[in-house]
């Protein structure tokens, strides 16, 4: 971490791109967006957050904006955003249904988005209204090389 | 001279030099009809005077047609209300599906702008805003707090996310790529650079950005300090989150302003 940081800066200092070239971390009993979201079903429920990939990405986030409970979730659109570094990013659900929690944590910890984004970072609670989309969603292998070639494009 | 073009009222203004014009906004932005009917063109600001972006960066329909390039379409104002431009921007970023670059030279007057998680009783002195009853606004975009004024240039940029080759859509690349385009700019002024964030000639912050990134879009904007009224900078709280460069500085160089002149 402390070597990236001073890595980072000496770039910035030089006027240099930094590239991340870091390998990001899938779980393999998760399901990816090409957005980077991962979700967990469980039954006709199930769980989202971004990926290890996205947040290492954005950078610090700062703030979360969530959806309210009870609403309505469409697969690939937008639900909510994250704040970092100066921007906002939008999080996409990558399934349908309607949230039925919310992760109230991040409004005074927004760092567990960075710190764990499998776990504690989870973001909504869906109760899914087609559970038939979780298969058309991208495996842990699929995702990383995904996640390779995308890196790699740039 | 007015002219209507695909139904909306536009106002013939002069651009820079006489190989070229530039349709200028005036009146009312609200139609969305507008957006679908706006027909800006490009020119190559080599042989114009006052052009304030690097030539080869713009190219005409033509040629840009002939390579397979996106176009980036040009929106100049002058002294737009800030709240006015924010929302010209949402919609564009939201709606269009073309790239665009709004300049706009100043605002019309003195307006504080947070960015989407702004909480005003920690960036702002509310006791002296309301009374002198300076507009606040909160953006869409993240980012910190400005207080913009009739000297502040405003640079945007709303892209598709394969706009431009290479670019990686998260914040830092994004940065990355508006500081070196406007380092081609700024450097023949001073030592202008991306620092921490935060645009800066040496160690004095000149402007401010911010962003938005969409599934398919992203917006960048900053707001360029070029003169301001240090009075002005008494409305606004020093920041929890402060730039590791602007801790040693003096209260006259955090928040903004430019320590030479331009």
């Amino acid at each position: 971490m402390a070597s990236r940081l001073w890595a980072s800066r000496a770039a910035s200092f030089l006027k240099i791109s930094t590239f991340h070239r870091r390998f990001s971390s899938v779980l393999k009993d998760l399901k990816y967006a090409d957005t980077h979201e991962w979700v967990k079903a469980d039954g006709t429920s199930a769980t989202v957050g971004i990926t290890d990939h996205a947040q290492d990405h954005l950078g610090d986030v700062v703030y979360v904006e969530l959806p309210d409970v009870g609403a309505s979730v469409t697969q690939g659109s937008s639900f909510g955003a994250v704040e970092s570094v100066k921007a906002t990013s939008d999080i996409n659900s990558p399934i349908s249904g309607k949230v039925i929690e919310v992760n109230e944590e991040l409004s005074s910890s927004p760092g567990l988005v960075n710190a764990r984004p499998y776990d504690s970072g989870w973001i909504i609670k869906v109760e899914m209204s087609n559970s038939g989309e979780v298969s058309s969603l991208m495996d842990s292998e699929q995702y990383s090389k995904f996640c390779e070639e995308e890196d790699a494009k740039h | 001279m007015k002219r209507r073009l695909g139904g909306d009222i536009f106002q013939k203004r002069e651009w820079v030099c006489n190989q070229c014009t530039l349709y200028v906004i005036k009146g009312s932005i609200d139609d969305r009809t507008f957006v679908s009917s706006l027909r800006l063109w490009l020119h190559l600001y080599k042989n114009c005077s006052g052009g304030g972006l690097n030539s080869s960066r713009l190219m005409t329909i033509s040629r840009a047609r002939d390579v397979g390039l996106p176009l980036m379409n040009i929106v100049r104002l002058k002294a737009m209300s800030i709240l006015q431009q924010l929302h010209l921007e949402e919609r564009l970023l939201r709606t269009s599906s073309d790239n665009w670059c709004i300049i706009n030279d100043g605002t019309n007057a003195s307006t504080i702008v947070m960015g989407v998680s702004g909480k005003p009783s920690e960036l702002i002195e509310l006791e002296t805003v309301v009374r002198d009853r300076i507009p606040v606004i909160r953006r869409f975009t993240g980012g910190g707090t400005v207080i913009v004024d009739g000297g502040t240039v405003f640079v945007t940029f709303i892209c598709n996310k394969d706009a431009i080759p290479g670019l990686q859509p998260y914040p830092r690349p994004i940065m990355s790529w508006t500081g070196q385009l406007y380092g081609e700019v700024l450097q023949r002024i001073g030592d202008f650079r991306l620092r921490e964030n935060d645009y800066v000639f040496g160690n004095c912050k000149f402007g401010g950005n911010a962003q938005s990134i969409t599934k398919y879009r992203w917006i960048h904007h900053t707001s360029f300090l070029w003169d301001y009224d240090v009075r002005n900078m008494a409305y606004l709280k020093q920041p929890i989150r402060v730039p590791e460069y602007r801790l040693a500085t003096d209260k006259a160089g955090i928040g903004g302003g430019i320590c030479i002149s331009a």
